[in-house]
C-alpha cells in the first residue's frame, strides 16, 4: 500500500520548483584598461554566485543569464565609443566558451542593458566562479575607465521535499 | 421505490381517459406529499489536515450526493479562506467520498514548517516569515457514523502556489551582499494532501 501511495505521488508529480526570473549581482568599479590603439579588447570578471546559489537552495534546476548592464562608473563620459560587446562565459574544464550575448550596433548614453542568453550555466555557477569575459569592440578610449557591471540569471530551482 | 410506483400512479391516472376517482396527490400510509424533494442539509465540518492546517467549515448539502462548503482555516501561523465540495452517498451510514477544495492562506511566519519541509535553514529569510499561498486539493475518502455526526478521513493530492515576497531583501540579508537585487520568485509545489475530521449536521 505504501508502494501504492509513493508511485501515485511520484506520478503525480511531487516536489517544489522555484522560479526566480531575475537575480542580479553588480560588480562595481570594473577596471576597464586603455586600448592603447586596439579596436577591441577584452575584460574578464569573475562572479561567483555560489552564496547566492546556497542561499536560494539552489542545487538542482537550471540558470541563464538574462541580462548583463554595464554602466558608466567614471573616466568616460558615455558609451558611444562603443559599437559592439560581447560576454562569452570560459569554461577552465575544457578551454571551451560559450556566448552568452553579442551586441552591435551599440548607441548608449551611460548605461547598456543586453539581453542575455546562452542556455544553461548552472553547473558551472555551482561548481566554481563564473569566467565571464566581455570584449568590447569600438573606438576604444586610450585612457583607463571604470564601470558597474550587473550580471541577472533567471533561475529555475527544483527542492526537494522531505515528505 | 415507493414514490417511484408513486409517481407512476399519478401519471396514469392523470393520463386515463376517464378516471374513476380523484388522482391521489398524498401516499395513503403516511400523508407526505408524493413530489416532495430531498430537504437541503446544512451543518459544519471540523478537521485537521496537511496543508489545510485546523479547518471549520460550514456546509450545506442541496442534493444527497452534493456538498458544499465554506471554510475558515489556520494553518499555524495565519488564517485562511476557502471552499470546496464533495461527492458521495451522503446520506448513507458509510460512503466512499471524492472531494475538491481550493484556498488561500494569509502570510504568516512558516519559515520554521518550510525549512522542516525543504530542509534549508530559513529562519532569516523575511520571505517565509509573510509566507501566504494558495492551495488546490483533490482527495478521496470515507465519510462514515450516524445520521447527523460523521467522521472523515481523506488523503490525495495538493498543488500549492505562493509568490515569496521581499525576495531580495531576504537574499541581501543572508548573503550579506548589499549588490545583490532579485524580483520576488514564485514557488510551486505538488504535495501529498490528507485531512480528518467529523462534521454535524443541523
Amino acid at each position: 500500500m505504501r508502494a501504492l501511495v509513493l508511485s501515485a505521488l511520484v506520478l503525480a508529480g511531487c516536489g517544489a520548483t522555484i522560479d526566480e526570473p531575475s537575480v542580479c549581482k553588480t560588480l562595481r568599479d570594473q577596471t576597464v584598461p586603455s586600448a592603447e590603439g586596439l579596436k577591441a579588447i577584452s575584460v574578464p570578471l569573475a562572479v561567483d554566485l555560489r552564496p547566492e546559489l546556497k542561499a536560494l537552495g539552489v542545487t538542482q534546476g537550471s540558470a541563464e543569464l538574462s541580462q548583463v548592464t554595464l554602466h558608466v562608473d567614471d573616466g568616460v563620459s558615455d558609451l558611444s565609443f562603443l559599437t559592439s560587446l560581447r560576454v562569452n562565459l570560459l569554461q577552465p574544464s575544457d578551454g571551451g566558451e560559450i556566448e552568452l550575448v553579442d551586441y552591435e550596433g551599440v548607441t548608449a548614453p551611460t548605461t547598456l542593458v543586453l539581453d542575455g542568453g546562452g542556455g544553461d550555466i548552472l553547473p558551472d555557477a555551482l561548481a566554481g566562479p563564473l569566467s565571464l569575459q566581455l570584449t568590447l569592440a569600438g573606438d576604444l578610449p586610450e585612457t583607463t575607465w571604470h564601470a558597474d557591471v550587473t550580471v541577472c540569471l533567471a533561475a529555475r530551482a527544483d527542492l526537494g521535499l522531505n515528505l | 421505490m415507493v414514490s417511484v410506483l408513486a409517481v407512476m400512479q399519478l401519471t396514469l391516472a392523470t393520463v386515463a381517459l376517464e378516471p374513476a376517482a380523484p388522482v391521489p396527490l398524498v401516499r395513503a400510509d403516511d400523508s407526505q406529499p408524493v413530489l416532495a424533494a430531498t430537504p437541503i442539509k446544512f451543518g459544519a465540518a471540523f478537521d485537521v489536515g496537511l496543508p489545510s492546517g485546523l479547518e471549520l467549515a460550514p456546509y450545506v448539502r442541496p442534493l444527497e450526493w452534493l456538498q458544499l462548503d465554506l471554510a475558515l482555516g489556520h494553518d499555524g501561523a495565519a488564517f485562511g479562506l476557502g471552499g470546496g465540495l464533495t461527492l458521495g452517498a451522503l446520506e448513507s451510514s458509510f460512503t466512499p467520498t471524492l472531494s475538491v477544495d481550493a484556498g488561500h492562506f494569509f502570510r504568516g511566519d512558516l519559515s520554521g514548517k518550510l525549512g522542516a519541509v525543504t530542509g534549508l535553514d530559513l529562519s532569516k529569510y523575511t520571505w517565509a516569515k509573510q509566507f501566504d499561498f494558495d492551495h488546490v486539493e483533490a482527495q478521496a475518502g470515507v465519510l462514515f457514523g450516524w445520521p447527523n455526526v460523521r467522521f472523515y478521513v481523506r488523503a490525495g493530492v495538493s498543488y500549492l502556489h505562493a509568490t515569496l515576497h521581499d525576495f531580495s531583501a531576504s537574499l541581501q540579508a543572508a548573503t550579506h551582499d548589499t549588490t545583490l537585487t532579485a524580483a520576488d520568485p514564485t514557488l510551486t509545489a505538488i504535495a501529498p494532501s490528507a485531512r480528518a475530521g467529523m462534521m454535524v449536521s443541523f
